[in-house]
């Protein structure tokens, strides 16, 4: 097969399968569009394998067409570059995207807008392989801004819930602010590079290696910033908490495994350039840090199971985000592999939980539910244990190799986050805890009705488990003697020297690693496992009241931003519009509109009147043309 | 190319004979083919009987492009035609075969190089279209456009030819390209501005465009759609190459002139569009807004720069075409074009209302329809010329224009109670087609202006 088959291929089947269910999906039988919907990411998934196998190791680009011509030397073609970065991403959006759409035929079946859903799932993929597979700036942002429409989208779904619409406008406007910054960062890479191919890129700030260039230094924050949003890093990660209004299965896809690491996928797209500015890495790093930090205490202290996997989302954003700050793009990458299989994981079995107890979503009304759920139970265990960093599953992996690559790059950064590694495994274990162990807490008539989830949700439960399990694999460090798998395989795309650091702190930090999680690992199943009533309440501490309240920073947004941004616009709109614009819009119109008046009268039918405004007409020009 | 202007007469011919016998099926098929072989002969430039037009006829560059495009335009619109013959109208030959006498007039029009043969092929054009105008002899506002169409028509002639004669007593020849500089120039540029008023006149633009709302109201709509098309892309194609043959020669206040006629033409054609109740009458102010518009590629025209004006009658005439079309589908049907007659036409004919929707979105010039990318080329055209404020202008007239349009769109997606309005799926599917094309043009233009290049 050409590259250009593989890449219409691996493009297309969403976008039709979006089409398809979106225009017929309402006359459609169930079973045919969720076949439909569940298959074009699987053919996609399917070429993606066959771009792997035939043109591994070499990056590929494939151009359709040009798209426009921009200023200077600047041509935007619409192509698309095939390169192992690309095909890491590409399994990671197919493969995870697949499993999910299975996963929700069985979640969705009861809904009405099971076809609108699937519609939008599928469009949401084809966005998705739109920005990994663009070639240049333009295509990535044009597949930037569809993954935030269809973000919107599906966290609106259930649109009839005031609520819900509110926290899809608040995901929007928060991304909306990035990618302006991203706008304005396309713009002003055009205006000093004359370039916005990856490639083209690479090789102008390859060939003349500027340190901390001023454009660059602007151009790589206002990508950060673009990242922010999209990421959910701080200051723009609130919108990530509230989005979980949506379905889980768009958690799971949209908002834990894919589309937020679309920042961290731009970054080590861009790596070249960050290379080049230590003052920007700086700023990731301790964005990265407070982040992760910030999100992992706020999760200590939800209730709601899919609001502490959000901040717990956030929370693993930022350790991506250090990593990066780090130089080391492709553990950075390896991470987000991992996290897409244990997050997903999480967020499918606490669809799993949702599902079984009827909508149930707070964690005080659950407990001793491995009794009636054991398969969820199995799986949800894996993911708890991937993410908290147990060996040999795959979160510890990844985890440990940020650390390690941290550790020789800043030791503020490593201590934030050995930190936050350590609230991460407090607040899972909690969570865990809660809700399969102890006894149950909530009403009776629930508890009888609590089943295990369809066979089309646990399926891909299982294929996720396995792949947290075995995901490590992927990326052994040295000290196991095996090779790394993705180093060796993204190496050629993204340049960047091995992550190592000597045997004897590989050995300590394991050690550590593992004897701190053990210990919370007691502990909170002492504490929440318990059979207790419930949990014992005690007068929260002020600690305690900020980490429930998310250290006020919604309200504190509400107050800054918010609230005179309403103001200054309820002020402009009856001063301004009503007041200034309406009346300069209305003039002309009333002006126009009176002189088309007199000229409708002109237009009186009679033939003579128009062949003598014409003659008119003629008169005015030869007059015109003997004065000047 | 000669044997493209000796087919269609042949098959015109045909087509009328044809007329009087009972195989009037065959009529309109017969004129797809001879005008498709026409298209063949111009498009591969076959040499054959070139030589009989020695020196009056040009078969190269803009000049076939243009020709490609007439023929084009009549291979969308015969067969639209057949309508009248599944209608049982007997003068369905009549009609055919004037509608390809008035494809070769515009034919001739755009690739003289010679006043007489242009004078000719304007003849020809516009005698068959006074015909087709009063087609429907027994409705009076037919008549009554005939007889407008025919005596504005020789009143345009009158001044062309007082143009063209100003231009022969001044240099002593008809070549369009001969005009060497002679003394009394100031003479000399006075015939041009007759000729060009002779254009203005046929292209319909303000203060010039008084006769059109009239004509192409009381018209059969499926030659409206023949007069909307053929006739700007004929007038504007010919007035194309008389620029594109005095290129070094043109008189300096021509960008000056230019810029008043579109000035006219955007602000008040516009302005006279919004009130229309009648949907024949607010296209025929919008055709004269599209030719001002197609007039801004024409500042300070370089000889290779004509490719936005062509692109620009690729999109106008697809997208004219499936309104009037449209039109005349909704009107034969409920007797009447008035905006009311559409109200409901979403639900009574989905095809019809989407695809007059986008044939309106382009002519307002909406994004990802060829539409916007015609607007798009010709405003940068002017904007690259130093007449930015121009484009301004344009751009805030295009958006007044999203008004009317947008009240069509409107009246065809509010309820209503009418039944089905169903239309054979021939005519769909060429309709489809077309709309397929606009968007086709809109989204990959590189491949359209790649062959416009």
């Amino acid at each position: 097969m050409n590259p250009e088959l593989i890449l219409h291929l691996i493009l297309w089947p969403p976008l039709a399968g979006f089409l398809i269910n979106g225009v017929f999906g309402a006359r459609m039988p169930k079973w045919l569009v969720s076949t439909i919907a569940c298959f074009s990411p699987l053919l996609s998934f399917a070429a993606s394998v066959a771009a792997y196998i035939q043109l591994a190791g070499q990056a590929t680009t494939v151009k359709l067409y040009t798209w426009f011509v921009g200023e200077g030397s600047a041509i935007v073609d619409f192509s698309f570059l095939i390169d192992n970065l690309s095909i890491v991403m590409l399994f990671v959006v197919t493969g995870v995207g697949t499993l999910i759409h299975v996963y929700s035929i069985g979640y969705m079946s009861g809904d009405r807008g099971f076809h609108r859903f699937f519609a939008y799932l599928n469009l949401f993929v084809f966005f998705m392989l739109l920005l990994v597979l663009g070639s240049n700036l333009v295509v990535l942002f044009a597949g930037w801004e569809g993954v935030g429409l269809c973000s919107f989208l599906l966290i609106g779904f259930w649109y009839d819930n005031l609520e819900y619409n509110r926290a899809a406008s608040k995901a929007f406007v928060m991304n909306r602010i990035g990618d302006l910054a991203f706008l304005v960062a396309i713009f002003l890479t055009i205006y000093t590079t004359g370039a916005v191919s990856f490639a083209d890129l690479h090789d102008t700030m390859t060939n003349d290696v500027r340190i901390n260039d001023p454009a660059y230094v602007a151009i790589s924050l206002l990508f950060f910033i673009g990242v922010c949003g999209k990421s959910a890093q701080i200051p723009l990660f609130t919108w990530l908490p509230d989005a979980m209004a949506g379905p889980t299965p768009v958690s799971a896809l949209i908002h834990a495994a894919t589309m937020v690491t679309a920042g961290i996928y731009l970054i080590a797209r861009m790596h070249f350039m960050y290379d080049l500015v230590p003052v920007t890495q700086l700023v990731i790093g301790i964005t990265g840090c407070l982040t992760a930090l910030v999100a992992a205490t706020i999760a200590l202290k939800q209730n709601d199971i899919k609001k502490i996997l959000a901040y717990s989302t956030v929370s693993q954003l930022g350790f991506m985000a250090v990593a990066l700050a780090a130089g080391a793009y492709i553990t950075a990458i390896f991470h987000l592999v991992t996290h897409s299989f244990f997050k997903a994981l999480l967020f499918l079995g606490a669809g799993s939980v949702i599902h079984g107890l009827h909508g149930e979503q707070d964690i005080r009304q659950m407990g001793g539910l491995r009794h009636k759920m054991r398969w969820t139970y199995g799986v949800m265990l894996v993911g708890t244990i991937a993410i908290a960093g147990l060996p040999p599953l795959s979160g510890f992996f990844s985890k440990d190799e940020i650390l390690t690559a941290v550790h020789s790059h800043n030791m503020g950064f490593f201590i934030a986050l050995a930190l936050a590694s350590a609230f991460t495994a407090w607040y899972m274990f909690r969570m865990f805890a809660s809700v399969f162990h102890g006894a149950f807490r909530g009403k009776n008539e629930t508890w009888e009705h609590v089943h295990e989830a369809p066979w089309s949700m646990r399926g891909p439960l299982v294929v996720l488990a396995v792949l947290s399990l075995a995901g490590g694999l992927l990326g052994l460090p040295a000290i196991t003697g095996q090779s790394h798998r993705l180093y060796n395989f993204l190496v050629p795309a993204i340049v960047q020297p091995k992550i190592s650091a000597s045997h004897a702190f590989e050995y300590a930090l394991w050690g550590i690693s593992l004897a701190v999680i053990l210990t919370l690992l007691v502990i909170c199943f002492k504490r929440y496992g318990s059979s207790g009533p419930s949990v014992p309440s005690v007068t929260p501490s002020f600690f305690e009241r900020l980490l429930v309240n998310k250290y006020f920073i919604d309200e504190i947004y509400e107050r800054l931003f918010v609230h005179p941004l309403k103001i200054a616009g309820s002020w402009l709109m009856h001063r301004g519009d009503y007041g200034i614009i309406d009346r300069v819009v209305h003039f002309p119109g009333k002006v126009v509109e009176s002189g088309a008046f007199a000229l409708r009268n002109l237009q009186d039918g009679k033939l003579s009147s128009y062949l003598l405004y014409s003659v008119v007409a003629l008169l005015i020009f030869l007059t015109l043309f003997l004065i000047f | 190319m000669m044997t493209a202007f000796i087919f269609l007469c042949l098959f015109a011919i045909a087509a009328m004979f044809l007329g009087f016998t009972n195989i009037r099926g065959a009529i309109v098929p017969l004129a797809f083919a001879g005008t498709s072989i026409a298209l063949y002969s111009v498009i591969s430039g076959q040499p054959f009987w070139n030589h009989y037009l020695t020196g009056m006829v040009e078969t190269g560059g803009t000049a076939k492009i243009l020709c490609a495009l007439v023929l084009l335009n009549a291979l969308a619109l015969i067969p639209f035609y057949a309508w009248y013959e599944r209608r049982g109208q007997e003068e369905v030959g009549d009609f055919t075969g004037l509608f390809l006498f008035a494809s070769m007039g515009a034919m001739l029009m755009v690739s003289s190089t010679h006043y007489m043969s242009l004078f000719l092929g304007v003849e020809i054009l516009s005698i068959a279209m006074y015909v087709l105008a009063g087609a429907d002899r027994r409705k009076s506002k037919s008549n009554e456009a005939a007889l407008k169409y025919f005596i504005t028509g020789s009143f345009t002639s009158a001044i062309l030819l007082f143009g063209i004669g100003m231009i022969y007593a001044l240099t002593g020849s008809l070549e369009i390209a001969g005009a060497v500089e002679v003394e009394g120039q100031s003479l000399l540029q006075l015939a041009y501005l007759f000729v060009f008023t002779g254009f203005a006149l046929k292209i319909a633009v303000v203060p010039f465009h008084f006769w059109a709302p009239d004509v192409y109201e009381g018209t059969p709509t499926l030659f409206t759609a023949a007069m909307a098309s053929l006739v700007k892309l004929a007038s504007i194609g010919a007035f194309l190459r008389i620029i594109q043959l005095n290129v070094d020669l043109l008189p300096a206040w021509l960008n000056a002139y230019y810029a008043m006629l579109i000035l006219a033409t955007l602000i008040l054609g516009n302005a006279l569009a919004i009130k229309q109740q009648s949907v024949k009458r607010l296209l025929a102010y919008s055709g004269i807004v599209q030719a001002g518009f197609i007039l801004m590629g024409f500042i300070s025209l370089r000889p290779g720069e004509e490719w936005p004006v062509l692109f620009y009658f690729i999109a106008y005439v697809l997208a004219s075409v499936v309104c009037f079309v449209v039109v005349h589908f909704v009107e034969s049907r409920e007797g009447t074009d008035a905006l009311d007659a559409f109200r409901g036409l979403g639900q009574r004919n989905p095809i019809l209302a989407g695809t007059i929707t986008l044939a309106l979105i382009s002519l307002a010039g909406g994004p990802f329809t060829s539409g916007f990318v015609a607007k798009l080329y010709v405003l940068n055209q002017a904007v690259a010329n130093g007449y930015a404020a121009l484009a301004v202008v344009a751009v805030v007239c295009t958006l007044m224009s999203v008004y009317y349009y947008y009240k069509v769109i409107n009246a065809i997606y509010s309820k209503s109670a009418d039944q089905a309005l169903p239309i054979e799926p021939v005519y769909s599917g060429l309709l489809i087609l077309f709309t397929l094309i606009t968007l086709a043009a809109g989204i990959l233009p590189s491949f359209f202006t790649g062959l416009l290049k």
